[in-house]
This record gives structure tokens, sequence and C-alpha cells, in this order.
């Protein structure tokens, strides 16, 4: 991969190393200008030492008597010699330096060249840069995705492409956007292991195909794809996870794809996976955040409902104990007694309330322990509903069941499970509609059916029934009364129990609200 | 004395009512529901009726609609009793030929003096009160 980068410093301290030898010293980097200017002053040198030379031997030739007078100390053959040598050695040095520069011209020309090419790869840095700030800019992860191909596809010089993302615990590919000419393949499904970019998420590597894709090596391959002449394929890894893949293929055969090539578009490749990851990070965001607005609209909702609620035995409380002071003596004993025990049956039921919010903190907050024991649920069932009738409840109210069916769980926790239950059923239907506790014994398991002939839940509602706070439709809140608590107490008391909760309901006919309690301790 | 109608969907204030109302001397019937009460309206003719809005199945404004549709040769006078917060619309409770209001939670010798005020009044006098209330409200 990194054949391209090495040969580049590898060049540039060469031609150094060349410069100085050949005597370019007083520079950083050296230019052809340099080198030009370095040959000039070697001809003037050589120019110099020829006319010194020439210039020598013009005076031996003309004035005889001094060629005595050097004759005395040197011989004339001597002095021939010492011309030539001198001669020859300007010559070689001059030849020397010459072929260095020579050499070194021909590297700087090099070296313009490559620098050329750095001057491209710069723009593809440039370019990813860009694509690296979108990244963090853009939070649409499709606008995000889309630029990184289209940069991929401008780099390349390549006219088709896709990202295909991995479908969350699944093994499909599904293209997210794409560039393929006139073909619509935005949303086409690919098989993890399937074609190239199936093979590229299975094995979380890049690919780079030069010329037709090997049959061999993809036995799977469809005819378009088999077609494709030169392509690139990289996977998209984030932190370990696979987000899925990004391709550029060529099917014009006018471009084929290099190692290079395959390394840029891997880097093009990371910042997608960056993309993707903040892309999911935010939408995590964004969902919190949604929720948290919910579970704030419900707690007000829920203060206004507890708040009326907790008036309605109130006003009897006091209402009662106002009328015990003013007329005191105008009441009889029975009068009294009545009064009295208003004020305590409303006092309770206050009490409960409350005790009903505290329950739901104490689950929310795990505090609450649940005992894991054997229970006769039939004897609970039919204690709750003795309690039911003593309280004179308008519905007639049976319980459909065995002798005795033992469950594990915890007993008083089934009974506030079982009397929330009916306690709703009675809230909506009709004074006279029916309600049956009908409880199962089966291998196992025990499963316990509050049913009743009322209202019903819409479908919508269906959903989210046993969340905190909830009461279908606001407009009957009112009119039903209670917290909005209770459904949410009993799923978490079920679960408490190691058991589980269903509803079946259809507007106008009735609920059933099933309930699977296990019959070992674990 | 008067023959006083409670409806309330709460059993608890429906005999604290019954109790404080016959203690000063009234006829007292209950209904617990809408339904009950019109029943009630058709079969005892009460003088005064204390409605209670908020109820399953048919609600306060249901069983003043209902009021208005019989035409009762001596209508009762209505007595509206609303928990606090819900009268934005009481408004519309007196276009449907509401008498008065109480807010709840009530306080009961208040509420027994509203009763004794409102039974006390004359055909005119409600006619006034009720304007007065509307303009109020808007």
């Amino acid at each position: 991969m990194s054949t391209v980068a090495n040969p580049e410093r590898g060049a540039e301290s060469n031609v150094v190393r060349q410069a100085r030898v050949a005597g370019i010293r007083d520079f950083q980097t050296p230019t052809l200008e340099a080198v030009e200017r370095r040959r000039w002053q070697l001809l003037i040198f050589a120019g110099l030492v020829m006319l010194g030379l020439a210039g020598g031997m013009m005076m031996l030739t003309i004035d005889r008597s001094s060629i005595d007078f050097v004759e005395e100390f040197l011989p004339l053959p001597v002095l021939r010699i010492l011309f030539i040598g001198l001669a020859s050695i300007v010559g070689l040095y001059l030849l020397d330096k010459e072929v260095r520069l020579k050499k070194l011209t021909r590297n700087l020309v090099d070296e313009r060249v490559l620098s050329a090419a750095l001057n491209n790869r710069l723009k593809e840095i440039s370019i990813l840069s860009e694509v690296g700030k979108a990244v963090n800019q853009i939070l649409e992860l499709d606008d995000v995705l889309r630029m990184i191909l289209r940069s991929s596809l401008d780099l390349l010089g390549a006219e088709e492409g896709s990202v295909m993302l991995l479908e969350e615990g699944t093994d499909d590919l599904v293209v997210a956007c794409a560039e393929a000419g006139n073909r619509d393949i935005e949303g086409a499904v690919t098989k993890m292991g399937r074609g190239v970019s199936g093979w590229v998420a299975k094995n979380r590597e890049p690919i780079l195909i030069s010329g037709r894709a090997p049959s061999e090596f993809f036995s799977d391959l469809e005819d378009t794809q088999r077609s494709i002449i030169s392509a690139v394929s990289v996977p998209l890894i984030g932190e370990g996870n696979l987000y899925g893949v990004l391709n550029v293929n060529d099917m014009s055969g006018s471009r084929e794809f290099t190692e290079y090539d395959l390394r840029a578009v891997g880097m093009f490749a990371e910042h997608a996976a960056i993309a993707i990851r903040n892309a999911k990070a935010f939408e995590h965001e964004r969902q919190t955040i949604l929720h948290m607005e919910e579970v704030d609209r419900m707690k007000t909702d829920f203060i206004a409902t507890i708040s009326h609620e907790l008036r309605t035995p109130l006003t009897s409380i006091i209402g009662c104990a106002k009328t015990i002071k003013a007329r005191h003596d105008a009441l009889s004993i029975p009068q009294r007694n009545e009064f009295l025990g208003m004020i305590e049956r409303q006092g309770e039921r206050l009490l409960q309330m409350i005790e009903r919010v505290l329950s739901a903190s104490k689950i929310e907050s795990g505090v609450a322990v649940f005992k894991r024991v054997p229970v006769d649920i039939v004897a609970v069932a039919q204690e709750v509903v003795q309690g039911f009738k003593g309280a004179g409840i308008s519905n007639p109210l049976t319980v459909d069941s065995p002798d005795s069916v033992i469950a594990y769980a915890d007993e008083s926790a089934v009974a506030q499970v079982l009397s929330n239950l009916i306690e709703n059923a009675r809230k909506y239907s009709e004074l006279e509609a029916p309600i049956t506790v009908k409880i199962t014994d089966a291998p196992g398991e025990s499963m316990v059916e509050v049913i009743d002939r009322g209202f019903g839940i819409s479908s919508e509602a269906l959903g989210t029934i046993f969340d905190r706070f909830h009461q279908i439709d606001q407009s009957t809140t009112r009119k039903v009364g209670g917290v909005g608590l209770g459904l949410y107490i009993v799923k978490n008391l079920v679960e408490g129990c190691g058991g589980r909760i269903s509803v079946e309901s259809e507007e106008g006919k009735g609920s059933v609200f099933r309930i699977i309690f296990p019959k070992r301790e674990d | 004395m008067a023959r006083v109608l409670v409806v309330d969907d709460e059993p608890a204030i429906l005999q604290m009512l019954k109790m404080n109302l016959e203690m000063e001397g009234h006829e007292a019937i209950l209904a617990g529901d809408g339904e009950t009460a019109i029943k009630r309206i058709e079969s005892e003719q009460p003088d005064i009726v204390l409605l209670d809005i908020m109820m399953p199945a048919l609600d306060g404004w249901q069983v003043l609609q209902r009021l208005q549709e019989m035409s009762l040769s001596k209508p009762p006078k209505v007595l509206v009793v609303t928990a606090k917060g819900g009268e934005r619309d009481i408004s519309k409770a007196f276009e449907l030929g509401a008498t008065d209001y109480v807010a709840k939670p009530f306080d009961i010798e208040d509420l027994l003096e509203r009763v004794k005020e409102v039974l006390a009044r004359t055909e005119i006098e409600m006619e006034e009160r009720r304007r007065q209330l509307i303009r109020e409200w808007k």
C-alpha cells in the first residue's frame, strides 16, 4: 500500500545528496535554475583556466629568454607534461561535474513530476477534509452518505457507486444511496455473504477488482455485477461494528482502479463509518429526549389526576367531620357512627391511594422484595372477591376455578394484582356487567384471567396501558378516576413474582387480562 | 321543605350529602350516574338537583341537555357541583339551564347555604343570576 509514498522521499534525499556532491550547498531544495547557474560557473572557471594556460604558453612561445629562464629550473619536456596534465585534470574535473549536473537535472525533472502528483494528492486530502467537516456538520445521515459517495466517485473518476447499510439485527444489506446511471437501486437488499458487497461485509475486508470479477471467487454473482470491469468495495466499520459497505464501480472500462484508489476509498469509508456512528448517537439522543418529554408530560398529567383523586375522599372526610362538629348534639348515635364510619373508610381509601403511589415508587427504585413461595391462588382470589362483595360491588363477580391451584409467588402481590384488575374491570364496565376471575392449572404454569364485558380498550391504547402514569383516553380520566398507576403496578408485581401479563381486548366487547405464574421456584 | 336530588358517582359524597340534607329537613333522593338521575327527575320531580359534572357514561352536560329536551312543566333548579379547575366551560352549564354552581371540594355548610338560597330565589332572580354568571365566566 505504501509503495507510492516512499520513492518520493527517496528521490528528494537523493537529489539533495547529488546536489551537495555537485557543489550546490547554499540551498534547501536544489532547483533546475541553481543547476544551470552552477553549470555557467564551471564554464567560466574552465574558460579562465584555459585562458591562463594559453597565456602561459603564449609567453613561452613569444619570449625565448623566458624559456631559457624557465629551463634553468624545469626542462621543457617536463613543462609540457605539466601543462598537458593540468589541462587534463581540469578537463576531467569539468566532465565529472557535467555528468553529475546532467543526472541532477534529470532527477529534478522527475521531482517536478512527483510534486505535480503531490498536488493532486493534496486536492484529494482537501476533499477528504471537506468530507470530514461535513461528517461533523450535517447530521442528516442520508446527506452525509450521499456526499461521501459523490466525493469518492469524483476522486476516482468513476460514475457508479453505492453505500449499503446493514439493517440492525439482520443480515440484510440495504442500498441507502446510489449513483447508478438510470437504474434506481436505492432500497435494494442483498444478503450478507452474497455478491461482492456481501463478501466484503462478511469478511470485513476491502476488495479491489481490476478487470472482470473472478467467478471462482464470487460463485453467486449476478450477471450485472459480473460485468463490472473495475470495482472498489470497502466495509464501513466503526468501533468494531459493521455498518455497511461503500462500493465504487466502473462499468465502462475506461478506468482501472489501483491499490491507491482502494486506499483513498478506504479513507472515505472511515469517514462514512464515523458519520453513521454520529447519526446513530444523534438518533439515540433524540429518542431519549422525546421519551423524557413524554415522561414529563405524563408526570404533569399524573399530578393533575392525583390531586383530583386525593380531593374526592378528602371532600367526604372534611364534610363528615364538619357535620359532626356543627351538629354534634342534634345527631343520633347511629347517625354519628355513620359519619365516623365514612371518615374511616374514606381515610383508608386515601391511604390505599398513597400506598399505591408509594409502591410504584418502591418498585421503580428496586426496593420492593417479592417472596417466591407456594401460594394457593384460588384461595387468594376467593378472598379478594369476597372483599369486593362485602364492599357492595354492583357487578356480578364470580371465580371460575378448580378447588386449588398452586403457584410460586408472593401472596400479597397476587392479592394486590387481582384486586387492582377487578377494580379496573369494574371502573371500565357498566354497573351490571359481569366480571369473572378464571383460574386454570397447566403443567409448569398457572393461569389467572380477569374477564370483563366492559368498554374494552382500543388497539392503539393496548400498547401503552402498562406504562407508568398512563390512563386510557384523557377525556375519560375524570370519569373513571384513578391515578394511572394501577396497571403499571400490576405488571411490575407480576414480573416481580417471575410471572408475565398480557391483555386482549375489543372495544365495546370487554377485556381479558391474562397472568401466567410459574410453578417452580426459579 | 324541599325535595333534593343528589347526582354524584362517588357513593361517599352521596351519603354525606344525604345525611346533611335530611338533617336540614329536606327530602334527599340519590342517583349514582346520569341515567339514573334522568329517571329520578321524571319520577320524583325534585325541586333542586345537585349535579356532578364528571361522571362515567352520561355526564353532567348530557344530563342538562336531556333535561332541556324533556321540557318539563316545572323543571328543577340545577346546582352544578364541579371540581376546581373544571370551571373553564362552566358558562356552558348556565346556557344549558343550570341555576348556580359550587366548586369541589366544597364546604358542606356553604353548600347547604347555597341550596337554601337557590330554593328561595324567584324566577326573575334566577334569570338575573344566570345572566350574571354567564357574563362572569365568558
